[in-house]
């Protein structure tokens, strides 16, 4: 198995086609900084064959053309090499220089359902759970699950909720809570997260996501509960 | 110039060959389950191996073609009947007007794929009273069903339960024993069997951390570890990235292969390495091309041949 660990990540074959590049252990800013500012390389300097990239929390993901892979001296090894080289050269990281996204939040009530659970579960009046989660200015972390679900953090300990056991259907806008991440469901869904909020704020145009990984985030409470 | 689903079936779609570079949005690739078969379906009605197609489960829909054309069916056999006369997979077929294309027993496969020459418009699932226009249309103009007298061997893809994979990054987290026994033990593929994923059944496999892990990506392919001990193989529609250890890879040349298993077929793991999964790719590459060269050299000939009758 391929895996290395020098100069701060680590380098592994994610199956026959992709690499991913590892540069930490934890969930951290400074971390997915870097994800994202070797993620903006491999888009502007592309890799022959590379058909996609998969920023995560703390690793990049390279996946490429199996043909293109296997024609070459060396096959994925060889790319390997070259991804390492990439990394060998300096890069510049951009902290909190990126879209800030002021999203407007109905905190509570039916389209926020869990509030007063969490309220209960937690021993902390709903006002001050709104206060909590209003008071970050959190970072896109990465996009996943379905298509413009983006993962925020780091929400505050003392609002760490485990998933729900059972999924239940979601609707676009509704703001949900699960260990020390937040996020929005962008669509129609169903979803394990507390929900504790809504919002019409857009989050996807064309289909295609306004929120982007790197970007900032910060939630503007509409009303009191 | 155009199909129409007469009947829906319970899961068929106009399949396209998967979207690619928007991951690092979230946005899956999807496309078809089985490359192989799709390519080939494909390259028998002379169309670019990657032309969108129809991918199609049992029970299956009922089709009509408003047109003459030239379809061509490969992968499952589900028993295709053409106005009631039974139709063999793996061979370009000429449809007269108003054909009425039926699937009417499944007797090998999951998926069938059925490609029509000059490809098909649009994207989608195929429900009752869809339409779907032809990109280009038909030079043919048959009243008879003709079947061409060849046909494309893909039996070598088939039916053994053997998948090759290779170790994935969480790999060590299966003790010896279950490592031992992902590796020779068949499993059966349970009823959990969908375009996202294949759940397999076996014994939980004991772990030596459970530990979590931080969501990183995930491809077609990886096998997941979930926390009861259960496994799930990540199929076309699987998400972007996951949470779950990723103990292997199943290979891509043997996705297809996994990809035709039905639940209750069984599969046994096989581990393999980076230097045999690309030798192997390109081994089925090399006869997708090889059939798609002959077709088209089969099919000039034959158009040739029978131009006054077409």
């Amino acid at each position: 198995m391929n895996s290395e660990h020098q100069k701060g990540y680590d380098i592994y074959a994610l199956g026959d086609s992709a690499v991913t590049i590892e540069f930490g252990k934890n969930i951290h800013p400074e971390i997915n900084d870097q994800v994202i500012a070797r993620l903006k390389q491999f888009e502007e300097k592309p890799i022959k064959g590379i058909i996609d990239l998969i920023p995560s929390y703390h690793s990049l993901t390279l996946c490429f053309d199996l043909s293109t892979i296997a024609k070459q001296k060396m096959g994925l090894n060889s790319l390997i090499d070259l991804v390492k080289s990439y990394l060998e050269e300096p890069i510049k990281l951009q902290h909190n220089s990126s879209k800030l996204h002021e999203i407007p939040v109905i905190y509570g009530g039916k389209n926020g359902m869990d509030l007063l659970r969490v309220s209960q579960e937690k021993g902390i009046s709903p006002k001050e759970v709104i206060r909590l989660h209003a008071e970050p200015t959190y970072r896109v972390y990465m996009l996943g699950f379905i298509p413009g679900f983006a993962y925020l953090g780091e929400l505050h300990q003392a609002l760490s909720m485990p998933r729900k056991s059972i999924p239940q259907p979601m609707i676009p806008g509704s703001i949900g809570i699960a260990g020390l991440q937040t996020g929005i469901y962008p669509s129609f869904s169903p979803g394990g997260w507390n929900i504790i909020g809504h919002t019409d704020y857009p989050l996807l145009k064309d289909d295609m996501p306004m929120l982007q990984a790197g970007d900032r985030v910060k939630f503007i409470p509409q009303n009191q509960v | 110039m155009s199909l129409i689903i007469h009947k829906a079936g319970i899961l068929d779609a106009l399949q396209h060959f998967g979207v690619k570079g928007l991951q690092s949005k979230g946005i899956r690739p999807g496309g078809v389950m089985d490359q192989f078969s799709a390519s080939i379906a494909n390259a028998l009605v002379g169309n670019k191996l990657n032309e969108g197609l129809l991918e199609i489960h049992f029970p299956a829909c009922e089709i009509i073609f408003t047109e003459s054309c030239l379809i061509s069916i490969v992968g499952a056999d589900f028993t295709a009947k053409l106005n009631e006369k039974y139709l063999p997979i793996n061979r370009p077929i000429l449809v007269p007007v108003n054909g009425k294309l039926q699937f009417v027993a499944p007797k090998s496969g999951k998926i069938v794929y059925v490609a029509v020459q000059g490809g098909l418009a649009a994207q989608g699932r195929l429900l009752k009273n869809t339409i779907i226009e032809f990109k280009t249309k038909p030079k043919l103009n048959s009243s008879n069903l003709v079947i061409c007298p060849w046909s494309a061997k893909t039996d070598w893809q088939k039916y053994t339960p053997e998948i090759h994979v290779i170790q994935g990054r969480e790999w060590e987290r299966l003790n010896e024993e279950s490592q031992r026994k992902f590796c020779c033990k068949p499993f059966k593929v349970s009823h959990h069997a969908d375009r996202m994923g294949y759940r397999l059944q076996h014994e939980p496999f004991d772990t030596r951390t459970k530990e979590e892990i931080i969501s990183s990506a995930v491809n077609f392919g990886t096998i997941q570890l979930l926390p009861n001990g259960q496994t799930i193989v990540l199929m076309a529609d699987h998400q972007t990235t996951g949470g779950y250890p990723r103990i292997a890879h199943v290979i891509s040349a043997d996705l297809p292969k996994l990809a035709q298993k039905n639940p209750g077929d069984e599969v046994v793991f096989h581990l393999t390495d980076q230097e045999t999964a690309e030798k192997e790719w390109l081994t089925q590459q090399a006869h997708v091309r090889q059939i798609q060269n002959i077709s088209q050299l089969k099919l000039n000939e034959f158009f040739q041949k029978n131009s006054n009758q077409l």
